[in-house]
């Protein structure tokens, strides 16, 4: 994972929504859900504006005067967690981040993930019939 | 024939259009071998028609027929939505499958790589069930080849999938959802299986709540949140039902599914308080707790988004960004609590029957 990476969300597998502030993230091959809140939702807004995990990193240590080392360290960590959950991959460079996005979390705290999976196995469930080579069903309807 | 190896590109309009015509003239024939009934409805204030060929479906508009109207002819009505539904046992007439690949199913019976603004299209493999939707003429396909295949759930809410399409047609949204109030204006309570939405619902009912729907209602959002009524067919624990409202078992019309889950046709025993629509003026997600007694406890927005957005998204086909925004748009117009569930059943309906009155009371302020 290079700093200058740059990711986007993982559609049309992975949608979103930002309510009050708080990243709902949902995932339809897995049948998990997430929650992103504060630095987590500020860390994942930026990235899907097209910063670089150096530039999100550097715009953390900005917002909440804190070393650019520490943000960076954090920022990776949580990158690796979306990308093993498959809700963000990698994509082209961007031309330029969208400027109207910034950090907003009042206080800073390592970015966090908030993961339920209490729905994956009424996704995944799907049996199969006995069914052709086409797909249609063979049974004998009469 | 496709290859049996290469899932072959996904059907074209014209495809489509041609399998749709096929199945209709299919349905024809099997109405003209074993007669045909067409009822009438009328959901959300639009017009839906259901037209049945033998009688081995005619059990699927019971849980509708409280919604049941007379048919509306005239020229300047809106179109109705008209549905199809038969099966092929008795007469025999299994219709062709298509000339398009039905091995690319995903979960949920969708079709991968379809996208058609015409028709939308589902067949779960499991029970063979094919829906089809079009939406110029709002017209829909519902077959599968035995009524004996049909799934308890469906017997219960039929024909989900194609009421999911059509509300999309006017702004509406199905959602997995129960609604209960009073005097017009109610809560919508979320959350996946077995966080207590259902059986809240039906004590509510027991209470003296007006009753739209316990698992699933349709929603349109304008002028202001309002849940429409699918079906009055209602669900408990049948083991739940006997411990805690016994003179109930009297009207139970069948037990159902694994879970053993008694079924209610409610509009049948208690006409007056199945109704066809509520105001919503708050979203509520039901816990289980050892408390004694019920309470209401004000929650995040994303929490109420979070117990009623998977639970619908991941049942109904092709919902995908839409739904999840018309959900939080829903969410950022309606105050959200957890109603943590006591010990005292009707505490439940007592806490939502005291927010609709503390709400009323504010407005009037």
């Amino acid at each position: 994972m290079s700093d200058s990476a740059r990711y986007r969300l993982n559609e049309p597998q992975v949608i979103g929504e930002v309510l009050e502030g708080e990243l709902v993230l949902v995932h339809f091959a897995s049948g998990c859900y997430y929650s992103l809140r504060e630095t987590g939702a500020d860390v994942c807004n930026l990235l899907l504006a097209g910063c670089s995990i150096g530039e999100t990193a550097a715009a953390l240590a900005d917002h909440h005067a804190l070393p650019v080392d520490r943000m960076l360290a954090d920022t990776r960590a949580f990158v690796g967690q979306l990308l093993a959950e498959q809700l963000l991959i990698a994509t082209t460079p961007a031309d330029a981040a969208d400027g109207n996005v910034g950090p907003v979390a009042a206080a800073y705290s390592p970015p966090k993930l908030e993961k339920y999976d209490d729905m994956a196995d009424q996704l995944l469930l799907d049996p199969i019939h006995e069914i052709d080579q086409s797909g249609w069903p063979i049974r004998d309807a009469a | 024939m496709p290859s049996p190896d290469i899932p072959a590109a996904p059907p074209s309009d014209a495809a489509l259009a041609d399998y749709f015509a096929y199945l209709r003239g299919n349905f024809a024939a099997v109405a003209d071998r074993l007669g045909g009934t067409a009822r009438d409805f009328s959901i959300a204030g639009r017009p839906v028609r259901v037209h049945l060929a033998g009688s081995e479906l005619l059990h699927l508009a019971r849980p509708l027929s409280h919604l049941a109207s007379i048919r509306d002819d005239s020229p300047s009505g809106e179109l109705p939505l008209e549905i199809f539904a038969w099966e092929s046992t008795a007469s025999g007439l299994l219709p062709e499958p298509p000339s398009w690949d039905l091995r690319n199913l995903l979960p949920r019976g969708e079709i991968a790589g379809l996208s058609s603004a015409e028709f939308a299209v589902n067949f779960t493999s499991d029970h063979c069930l094919l829906a089809m939707f079009q939406r110029s003429t709002r017209r829909a396909i519902y077959w599968l080849p035995r009524a004996a295949d049909l799934p308890y759930w469906e017997t219960a809410a039929p024909f989900r999938t194609i009421f999911h399409w059509w509300g999309t047609t006017f702004g509406g949204q199905l959602v997995h959802a129960a609604a209960v109030g009073k005097c017009g204006r109610g809560v919508l309570l979320v959350g996946r299986g077995g966080s207590g939405k259902s059986t809240t619902a039906l004590l509510a009912v027991e209470a003296g709540l007006d009753y739209v729907g316990d698992d699933y209602v349709l929603l349109t959002s304008d002028p202001q949140p309002t849940a429409h009524s699918l079906y009055h067919s209602a669900k408990m624990h049948t083991a739940f039902l006997r411990a805690t409202v016994p003179h109930w078992q009297s009207r139970v019309a069948a037990e159902i599914g694994p879970e053993r889950k008694s079924l209610f046709f409610l509009h049948e025993s208690r006409p007056d308080q199945v109704i066809r629509q509520l105001s919503l003026q708050a979203i509520l997600h039901p816990r289980v707790t050892t408390h004694s007694a019920a309470s209401l406890q004000p929650a995040r927005a994303s929490a109420a988004l979070l117990a009623a957005a998977p639970s619908t998204m991941y049942q109904l086909p092709d919902a995908r960004q839409a739904t999840l925004s018309f959900l939080a748009d829903l969410t950022r117009r309606l105050p959200a609590h957890s109603l943590l569930l006591g010990k005292d059943l009707l505490s439940g309906p007592r806490q939502i029957a005291a927010l609709l009155d503390a709400e009323r009371t504010y407005r009037a302020a």
